[in-house]
């Protein structure tokens, strides 16, 4: 005789239950894939990764202001015999400063451009 | 090695087993119940010395791993898989019409049944797991056990069906 449609009981069901469960749990079950010396090897790894990880973003981000103010510098350097010019107090000095403002001008740019490009990519990493 | 080691070796081998059938029949799943034990000992470890040694092991591994295994239904939706795998490859017949019967309840109702039935959990170490009062559990053990007693009628699988 089924028991389908008959109105529970609970001290069967609790019997009914609790030998299913029990048979379950009697059931062996494969090796697992891992230890607790694997895990404590990867939980090494893990805490390593993050303090390293940690330290580079501590580290990033006054490099990337190292880098913008060595742009501001440059770009200083580079204002200041432009500004020496017109202050200029004699032809001579004047002949100087205007040839050096002439030698800085592209490398200045140049330069300053990949310090800036450099400080975006670091605070970027960071 | 480091001193906390062979405490963490102690609790791996005392906590491991039960753990790793209670994730099996929770989440229906060997490879899930694989990675949420493996999350769960290295969430543990993370948890330092200190933090760890002023509560049990026990109930805190068990916290964790339901946490990450409902967490990982949440994100999945899949309360029931559609389409059963035998989650233990040694199952047997009736076994395996047992771990289909039990996917066939809510993940609660599971996780209630097994440490209730099984782990032999009062209804206050329940309760403070899940998140429940006790006189809570009381109740949804009850509907637990109706609901799961249904599902064994209903598949033929009370030992009064065989008779």
């Amino acid at each position: 005789m089924t028991t389908r449609g008959r109105a529970s009981d609970p001290d069967a069901d609790t019997v009914l239950v609790a030998e299913s469960l029990s048979r379950l749990a009697e059931v062996p079950l494969p090796a697992p894939r891992t230890d607790a010396a694997a895990l404590l090897r990867r939980f090494r790894f893990l805490e390593r990764t993050r303090v390293r990880s940690r330290a580079d973003e501590r580290a990033g981000r006054p490099l990337a202001l190292g880098y913008a103010l060595a742009a501001v510098l440059l770009i200083a350097l580079t204002t200041l015999p432009r500004i020496g010019l017109d202050a200029a107090p004699d032809p001579a000095t004047a002949a100087v400063l205007e040839s050096l403002v002439r030698l800085l001008a592209w490398p200045a740019v140049l330069v300053g451009g990949a310090l800036v490009l450099a400080a975006g990519m670091v605070w970027a990493d960071a | 090695m480091d001193p906390g080691d062979a405490d963490f070796e102690t609790v791996y081998a005392e906590t491991a087993r039960p753990l790793r059938a209670y994730l099996l029949r929770l989440g229906g799943d060997l490879a899930l119940a694989d990675d949420v034990l493996q999350e769960t000992y290295l969430r543990y470890l993370s948890m330092g010395a200190t933090r760890r040694g002023a509560a049990p092991a026990r109930p805190l591994l068990y916290r964790i791993a339901t946490n990450l295994v409902y967490d990982h239904f949440r994100r999945n939706r899949r309360f029931v898989p559609s389409s059963f795998e035998p989650a233990a490859p040694a199952s047997d017949g009736r076994a395996r019409d047992l771990e289909r019967a039990l996917s066939a309840v809510k993940p609660r109702q599971r996780s209630l049944l097994w440490l209730a039935f099984v782990e032999g959990w009062s209804h206050a170490e329940i309760a403070e797991l899940l998140g429940l009062r006790a006189g809570s559990v009381k109740v949804l053990l009850f509907r637990a056990k109706t609901a799961f007693a249904r599902v064994l009628r209903e598949r033929g699988l009370a030992p009064e069906d065989t008779e």
